[in-house]
């Protein structure tokens, strides 16, 4: 407040009130330092993102994560309902990847429960799990681009996720929020086109790929905005709880699928994707290196995809035993996806807590932006791959 | 497309780093107040709360590098935090249990070991209500509110509120569990008695003072609640039952009449109890003489066979309504 006092030029949103007290307090800091809000309704922010943002001129000083413009409290009404009607709310934490989310849910209460899951389920959902990876991937090129101000891959982006959204509906029938893995399996057997359909897509996916690199990571106006901008200290990345490709990115090989596997993982032959420039161009590098792996783990997966049922018909009742604790995390497009579950012994849980990756990421988002021009910023930014559904919960 | 299912599948990889033996576990909760247990693939370990924070130096010094979440738990007899650490190069993973009474809900930060814990915390207070002493970013010693804005002030995911918020009537805080959380036996759900035993009040007596039938007096044949309020021990009658019958033939109830006679049925019976007054409403019937009020099962009795609905032939004009 007396910060904004001292400064009344630099500090001082249209309206003339103070924007908030406690944030405007420890942001002011030196004479020539202005406040500026990047966000909420900002493109650039993928969603309801505020960052309150100090400039002395074009260099950031401080960057100041707002979140909670999306909260509805998933956690709260998972409490009051049964474990299968759970699911559906994890769709809509990562909306860009549903499929995605539901898969720890599931992991965790089949472990509590000493669930065997089918051989053919544990393929399906790897297939899907890894389809809902490209399909994530596709959207933070078009969205990153689309920040660094290019139209042209965001085009060509949707187009080719609009495929693997069709065979997504196709399957589980919904395009977003399919609802489609539960406990003891996946909800209904899939399509009997969906393999040829996902195979014939990896083809066409596997020519286009190279016109996207051309686009993109080997563009030199590309190379120029992100190369050594957001250099992320892979210690500090660790002591962040950054995962994923923005960890793999900070050359810290760490990823769930090798190292705590999952479903089908540990049949599957794959390499993890570690990058070591620890910037915006590293962890592009390492996203535009997983397509590769994913398709090579889809390729494999439907080869070794074994005949049987893909659920359980008959489930034991979804009750664990009172006092019964598991997090369990899975490797999602953005890092690890968590969820903590107590149980009470009854058929609801009694807490259920989701760690969401983008949310610890946004963490570490001042250590990379501060020092950086403005407009480097709004690159690191986007270089994290942040989904505020995800974030707010 | 899927090949038959002999096709070989490969065998599963296995990544199995050996546990480093200066880092065990019985070593890092040494001298604390605590206890481990192997659940699942990781080991939890609940520790006392003075202990809490030197329990993760400790494991912070040991090499646990990352921390995977950190969440809060209302138990109804306190609070609870579970804090998931990691160790990359062992993959060993640890659960760090604590607890905290409502009263009392202050718990030391370990935000300053790990930094990813920092937001956790924020959201553990915004959303259950567990303070965390020394955290860097705080408003008057309390963590800073990361979802719900500044001005709220309930935590809700505590369970004293329901989903919309609001209070729910007749929360009651439990003892906090007799085996300490850091001691064998204990259990977060056992069936702990409630603090505030909630005695449920006497049922009302309910005096009949309309006798219509004798069907409705049967215990037996009405279902709960109808007919089980006319005591059936005459000792148990109470004398002042029988003054009260001038008083209800100068007041007629007649709400409860019109309770207790069902649409379909009654009307015939009371036409047959008193003939001559039941001309349009049934509620004349008790200001007759023969004043139809129950006091005592003799009165049911000399009733029941005058008042026995089935020995009267039926209008033929009416039409009995019969289910489909």
């Amino acid at each position: 407040m007396t910060a904004v006092a001292d400064k009344p030029n630099n500090a001082r949103n249209t309206s003339g009130s103070v924007m908030n007290p406690t944030t405007v307090e420890r942001v002011a800091g030196r004479s020539d330092e202005m406040l500026l809000n990047l966000g909420p309704q900002h493109p650039a922010t993928h969603g309801v993102l505020r960052v309150l943002m100090g400039v002395d001129g074009e260099r950031v000083t401080k960057a100041i994560p707002h979140i909670g413009y999306l909260h509805r409290n998933h956690e709260k009404l998972e409490e009051v309902r049964t474990y299968p009607m759970c699911i559906p709310y994890t769709d809509r934490m990562d909306y860009v990847s549903g499929m995605q989310n539901e898969l720890p849910l599931c992991l965790a209460v089949e472990e509590m429960l000493g669930i065997e899951v089918p051989e053919r389920a544990k393929y399906v959902r790897t297939i899907l799990f890894e389809l809902s990876r490209i399909a994530s991937h596709m959207v933070w090129i078009g969205t990153y681009m689309l920040d660094l101000g290019a139209i042209t891959p965001f085009l060509y982006a949707f187009r080719d996720r609009e495929m693997i959204l069709d065979i997504i509906e196709e399957t589980a029938g919904a395009r977003l929020l399919p609802n489609y893995f539960t406990y003891g399996g996946v909800r209904r057997d899939h399509h009997p086109r969906m393999m040829q359909d996902i195979l014939e897509f990896l083809t066409w996916f596997e020519r286009k790929l190279p016109e996207y690199e051309a686009l993109t990571i080997d563009a030199p106006v590309f190379q120029a905005r992100t190369v050594g901008v957001g250099v992320l200290d892979p210690q500090l990345a660790l002591n962040h709880g950054v995962t994923g490709p923005n960890l793999r990115g900070s050359g810290i090989g760490w990823d769930l699928r090798r190292d705590d596997p999952y479903d089908a993982y540990p049949h599957l032959d794959f390499e993890v994707c570690v990058e070591y420039g620890c910037d915006a161009y590293s962890r592009s590098r390492a996203r535009f290196r997983e397509f590769r792996e994913s398709i090579k783990i889809i390729r494999q997966a439907v080869n070794q995809c074994p005949k049987g049922g893909a659920y359980l018909p008959k489930l034991p009742r979804l009750k664990p035993v009172a006092g019964m604790e598991r997090y369990r995390a899975v490797e999602i497009s953005r890092g690890h996806l968590g969820v903590h579950i107590v149980a009470d012994g009854s058929e609801k849980p009694w807490r259920v807590k989701h760690r969401s990756p983008s949310f610890c990421t946004l963490q570490a988002l001042a250590d990379m932006a501060v020092g950086s021009k403005f407009s480097d910023a709004i690159a690191i930014l986007g270089s994290i791959d942040i989904v505020l559904g995800e974030i707010d919960r | 497309m899927s090949q038959p299912s002999s096709a070989p599948i490969a065998p599963a990889k296995i990544w199995h780093i050996p546990l480093l033996e200066s880092d065990k576990i019985e070593n890092l909760i040494a001298g604390l107040k605590a206890r481990a247990e192997t659940l699942f693939d990781t080991i939890q370990i609940t520790v006392a709360l003075e202990d809490y924070r030197t329990l993760c130096e400790r494991l912070f010094k040991a090499g646990f590098d990352f921390p995977q979440s950190m969440s809060g738990t209302d138990f109804e007899w306190g609070l609870g935090v579970a804090l998931q650490l990691q160790q990359l190069e062992s993959k060993r993973k640890v659960t760090v249990r604590t607890y905290c009474t409502y009263q009392n809900a202050h718990v030391p930060t370990v935000s300053d070991l790990w930094g990813g814990v920092d937001w956790h915390e924020r959201e553990a207070y915004d959303l259950v209500g567990i303070i965390f002493d020394g955290h860097e970013d705080s408003i008057n010693g309390h963590p800073r509110r990361i979802l719900l804005e500044d001005h709220w002030t309930i935590h809700p995911l505590q369970k004293r509120y329901n989903t919309r918020g609001y209070l729910i009537h007749g929360w009651t805080e439990k003892p906090f569990p007799t085996p300490a959380p850091w001691e064998e036996g204990f259990q977060s759900f056992s069936s702990a008695p409630v603090a505030v035993a909630h005695v449920a009040p006497p049922a009302p007596k309910i005096v009949p003072v309309v006798a219509v039938g004798a069907r409705l007096l049967d215990p037996k044949a009405a279902p709960d609640g109808l007919g089980s309020h006319a005591s059936p021990d005459p000792a148990e009658a109470p004398a002042p039952k029988a003054e009260a019958a001038p008083v209800v033939s100068s007041d007629p109830p007649k709400k409860v009449a019109k309770k207790w006679v069902p649409k379909g049925e009654a009307a015939p019976i009371v036409t047959e109890a008193a003939p001559e007054a039941a001309s349009s409403e049934p509620v004349p019937v008790v200001s007759s003489e023969p004043a139809p009020v129950v006091s005592s099962p003799e009165v049911v009795a000399v009733s029941s066979p005058e008042a026995a609905p089935e020995e009267k032939p039926r209008n033929p004009k009416i039409k009995r309504w019969e289910p489909r």
